[in-house]
């Protein structure tokens, strides 16, 4: 479970949008897998089982008002340069990937999680529909809305995304 | 984007797709100038996706968090030192080259015997764990002379060598497995076994840490290993769980590296 922090980290600050939100999710998560570790079947997936808990802990607290379900801290943490990349290129990357955040915030909750867990995380669409609870299908049309509308929201500007690719370090 | 629909050329994106489907949409598209535009926009944003949530992976864990976990189940407040003695720490290190530290076996006291109730409740007691400790360290001598759990060593030592690993590291598994085996089978929680293997002069040391039961009535025990050679990414912290039967092994299900300023950093 330690050793899974960082990612479950990562997953939480991508639902919730902020850092300080993100680490009470976790550790709300972590307190109720620990509460819970008997239900967990050794031999599965440990991340699957605690991603599982957490959206249901965020998806509970977005229900009775706890969370907004959307907001971007103002402080971006991606200040560091790449190396070798001028101050231009890298303003811009961050602004691009700073753009990027803000429209996963946007989307519905049930689309931001299914997006996180297959681009983020890596997951199949199977492992992501075992981790929800959800069938298939309803991965791939979450998943689609999702991509095109984030498409819509920055694909506007290639020159951007392309510059923020190149800029990969 | 007539012939095709988003999901499939999501899902061909993701390379969900069996060959046979993408061999299809690899027709199309080459026909569809839109659904072209489209997948480069789909492989791009993925890849900002991942890039614009990828940094926390790299910030270094809040030491709260931590702490939740290694902690969370622990309704008593542990003293700062009982995790890890620092004199067994000591012990291990000062031991000379070849030297061997022995510990009693069993002692008759049984970690499981703490162990009860639904879930994940503790078992730990402070005042037997107190009792056995003081018990288990004053069995530990330094020097030569005969080793009372030697037998145990040599019965479950036979199994643990595994041929493809780095041949001088698996000639510590057999005492390192040894006093796994023994540690969570025989000790209370805080109480360490200390292994040492001879031919190598490398030594370790075995401490459960808490136990608790799974709902379905099997045993499953936390604990640290400290070790006199070890790398900073070997794990130092695990839960292993008691295989169902009179004779069950201990077999683990989780090992980590914890960072927490409870285990000593030892440093060869």
């Amino acid at each position: 479970m330690i050793a899974l922090l960082p990612r479950l980290r990562r997953f939480a600050r991508g639902l919730t949008g902020s850092e300080e939100e993100a680490d009470d999710l976790v550790q709300a998560a972590c307190e109720r897998a620990i509460q819970r570790i008997g239900q967990w079947q050794p031999g599965t997936r440990l991340d699957s089982w605690m991603f599982r808990i957490m959206q249901n802990l965020w998806i509970d607290a977005i229900r009775v008002g706890k969370l907004r379900g959307s907001h971007l801290s103002l402080v971006d943490p991606e200040g560091q340069k790449a190396p070798g990349m001028d101050g231009e290129q890298a303003t811009m990357n961050r602004l691009t990937l700073e753009a990027v955040r803000r429209g996963v915030q946007r989307l519905p909750p049930d689309q931001r999680s299914v997006l996180l867990l297959v681009c983020v995380e890596g997951c199949s669409y199977k492992e992501t529909a075992e981790t929800l609870g959800i069938p298939v299908g309803t991965v791939m049309s979450r998943l689609s809305r999702a991509r095109l509308a984030l498409n819509r929201m920055v694909g506007g500007s290639e020159t951007s995304i392309l510059a923020a690719k190149g800029g990969e370090a | 984007m007539k012939q095709l629909d988003a999901s499939t050329l999501v899902a061909y994106v993701d390379g969900e797709l069996d060959s046979e489907s993408a061999t299809f949409v690899e027709t199309l598209l080459a026909e569809d100038a839109d659904a072209s535009r489209t997948l480069r926009l789909l492989h791009e944003s993925a890849f900002l996706i991942r890039a614009a949530h990828n940094h926390v992976i790299h910030e270094t864990v809040p030491e709260h968090l931590v702490d939740t976990v290694m902690m969370a189940v622990e309704t008593e407040t542990r003293p700062a030192d009982s995790i890890v003695p620092q004199h067994l720490v000591n012990m291990i290190l000062d031991a000379p080259e070849g030297e061997e530290i022995m510990v009693e076996p069993a002692a008759g006291f049984s970690g499981l015997a703490e162990a009860k109730g639904p879930g994940i409740s503790m078992a730990r007691r402070r005042s037997i764990a107190a009792m056995a400790s003081a018990a288990a360290f004053a069995a530990v001598m330094l020097g030569g002379g005969f080793l009372l759990g030697q037998y145990r060593i040599n019965d479950s030592g036979q199994t643990a060598g595994s041929p493809q690993v780095n041949v001088v590291a698996a000639m510590d598994n057999p005492w390192r497995e040894a006093a796994f085996q023994e540690a969570l089978e025989t000790k209370a929680s805080d109480i360490a076994v200390i292994w040492t293997n001879p031919e190598t002069g490398y030594a370790g040391a075995i401490i459960p840490v808490k136990t608790y039961r799974r709902e379905d009535g099997t045993f499953c025990r936390a604990f640290r290993t400290v070790e006199t050679k070890t790398g900073p990414q070997q794990p130092n912290f695990g839960v292993a769980c008691r295989e169902q039967g009179p004779q069950g092994l201990w077999v683990k299900t989780v090992e980590a590296v914890a960072e927490v300023g409870t285990v000593p950093k030892l440093s060869f």
